[in-house]
């Protein structure tokens, strides 16, 4: 469903597969956990295949709480299918949004 | 006025007054001077409308200072005025320009959000920093008659998620303004409003296209088990631009209702470019027939159509279907082929792929066989010597790819193609074979290019080789 690597100053969690209503709950709850431990937290789309509303509004939900916390959630490498989505609802206004995991970090 | 110094988090901020005198550059460099622990240099001319040409001089001091000490310089807030004078001394390449809204009032960005270029920034700047301040600048806003600063205001409220604000977002969907409604919807939308659902819907057929296609998004992004019934049906309106947001709402509820609706569709619709997009759209769904509803496309419809179905297939990795694939290659119809082959150069890995293509090679046109030289790269194919007798063909597109897929497979065939291809009658291939030295650098490349250039008679040619040798 997801990897997760530590890069230092930020956890990169790398989506697979699908982000529907199950899998974006256990992704929202991982990345929260993640939040304990460091205050930046980056998601990589490169392995995304599939994606619905209810798991786009899980990933809203975890920057909704990420930014109550004050914690830096980003996203990165998104398919220009996946880029659609987001532009289509506004949300690629909402996240911060890098081409890949490189400017991500640096961002 | 005099110049204000302020630092933090390693940035020194060197705020410059109206009214320049000399005096205040050598304040500025001092403090450049004797900075402690900082890594960038701000210098603030928000205030400066204008610069006299006797202050250039202090200007590149200034840089100077920041070189010496490693320090990033960046002008921010540079005024048109001043813009201009840099420009003319030629000295815009030497300064980095940025902005720094928080050098700005709640009211002097007001102003700047009615600058479209400035429009996202200052919106992004002030949800970023959202405060109590900023939150009486938007209510401002919101109870202003201009559009553009009440849509601004609702975008700050939904970017910085202030929920407390919410009931005022809900009141916009009532605005007789077109942009305001978009917003209005849009943010509702990222705040899971879904008791105002029932009022979008009002909003599908709007006559504005943006409101309808935020009404669509929104009412997506807010989905229960009913709203795609509802959203079917404007997959039978008769303007193609309803039709386009309804499957690509339908795309993003991506339940069996939605799924069964889009491939219904599918069976109707005529318009190129919404079957293109029904291609891409049933691709999303995680069903196992949608590989060979692809199939179907990739060997019917239009060049557009078969692009689309082609590109959904590797999108969605669908390598349980090679066979199925591989048997298009063949194909008749050029266009079949060719993207058949395109989605097995991303798909396959094997040994009987590579040879399946290197054994068509020769009974399909040309454009399948710059297909199949492409894809026999991208696979890393055993196909070198296969490749390698190709370089003196006829075809100077098949002799260009023929280097780029060499260069994939084995460096040191690519390298001797590429010395041979020097001698290309084409410039395209020529200018590619310099390109594969340069990105290999075989022994003596240099010296080779060196010789070589003397007689070179194209431009752009020319050119590469003088920048890889130093000539330029």
């Amino acid at each position: 469903m997801f990897e997760v690597k530590d890069a230092g100053t930020a956890f990169v969690v790398y989506l697979k597969g699908e982000v529907n209503a199950q899998t974006g709950l256990e992704l929202k709850n991982s990345v929260l956990e993640l939040f304990k431990k460091n205050n930046n937290v980056i998601l990589s789309f490169k392995g995304v295949m599939y994606m619905n509303s209810s798991g786009l509004r899980e990933i809203i939900d975890l920057l909704k709480r990420s930014k109550k916390d004050n914690k830096n959630l980003k996203l990165c490498d998104m398919s220009n299918d996946i880029k659609e989505m987001f532009s289509f609802t506004g949300l690629d206004k909402v996240f911060k949004i890098y081409p890949d995991e490189n400017q991500a970090m640096k961002g | 006025m005099s110049v204000k110094i302020s630092q933090n988090d390693g940035i020194m901020i060197v705020k410059l007054p109206d009214s320049l005198e000399l005096q205040d550059f050598k304040i500025a460099r001092d403090s450049i001077n004797n900075a402690r622990d900082i890594k960038e240099i701000r210098l603030d001319l928000k205030d400066v409308t204008y610069l006299q040409s006797k202050y250039i001089a202090e200007l590149i001091a200034i840089k100077k200072v920041s070189i010496s000490k490693n320090l990033k310089l960046v002008l921010t807030n540079v005024q048109e005025g001043v813009f201009q004078m840099l420009e003319i001394s030629n000295l815009l390449d030497h300064f980095t320009l940025g902005s720094d809204y928080s050098s700005y009032s709640p009211h002097e960005l007001m102003y700047l959000i009615m600058d479209p270029e400035q429009y996202d920034a200052v919106v992004d700047y002030i949800a970023g920093n959202f405060n109590d301040e900023f939150k009486h600048l938007v209510e401002d806003f919101l109870v202003s008659e201009d559009p553009i600063l009440i849509e601004a205001a609702l975008f700050i409220i939904g970017k910085a998620h202030c929920f407390e604000m919410v009931d005022k977002v809900k009141e916009c969907l009532n605005s007789p303004y077109p942009n305001v409604l978009r917003a209005a919807m849009l943010v509702v939308g990222w705040f899971g409003e879904e008791d105002c659902k029932e009022r979008i819907y009002n909003f599908l057929k709007d006559e504005h296209i943006d409101v309808a296609e935020a009404a669509a998004a929104t009412i997506a992004l807010l989905a229960d088990e009913n709203d795609s019934l509802i959203i079917k049906d404007y997959l039978e309106s008769n303007d193609e631009r309803i039709r386009r947001i309804a499957i690509q709402a339908l795309s993003l509820i991506n339940d069996d209702n939605a799924y069964r609706f889009l491939i219904d569709h599918l069976k109707k619709e005529k318009d190129e470019l919404l079957l293109v997009q029904l291609a891409k759209a049933i691709s999303y769904f995680n069903k196992p027939e949608v590989a060979d509803i692809l199939l179907k496309l990739l060997s019917q419809g239009t060049i557009k159509i078969r692009e689309a179905a082609a590109s959904s297939l590797v999108r969605i990795k669908a390598t349980d279907k090679i066979n199925n694939i591989l048997a298009l290659v063949s194909d008749k119809d050029v266009w079949v082929a060719y993207f058949a082959v395109k989605a097995i150069g991303e798909l396959c890995r094997t040994k009987e792929c590579g040879e399946l293509l290197i054994k068509q090679f020769g009974k399909v046109d040309t454009q399948v066989k710059i297909a199949i030289i492409e894809a026999l790269g991208k696979m890393k194919a055993d196909a070198a010597e296969f490749l390698y007798q190709l370089i003196d063909h006829e075809n100077e597109d098949v002799r260009k790819e023929v280097l780029n897929s060499l260069a994939n497979i084995d460096k040191d065939m690519a390298v001797e193609a590429a010395i041979n291809d020097l001698k290309d009658e084409s410039w395209v291939v020529r200018f590619k074979a310099v390109e594969i030295l340069e990105q290999f650098k075989p022994e003596n490349y240099i010296n080779i290019l060196k010789d070589y250039v003397k007689n070179e008679t194209n431009r752009y040619v020319k050119e590469k080789i003088l920048s890889i040798v130093g000539g330029l």
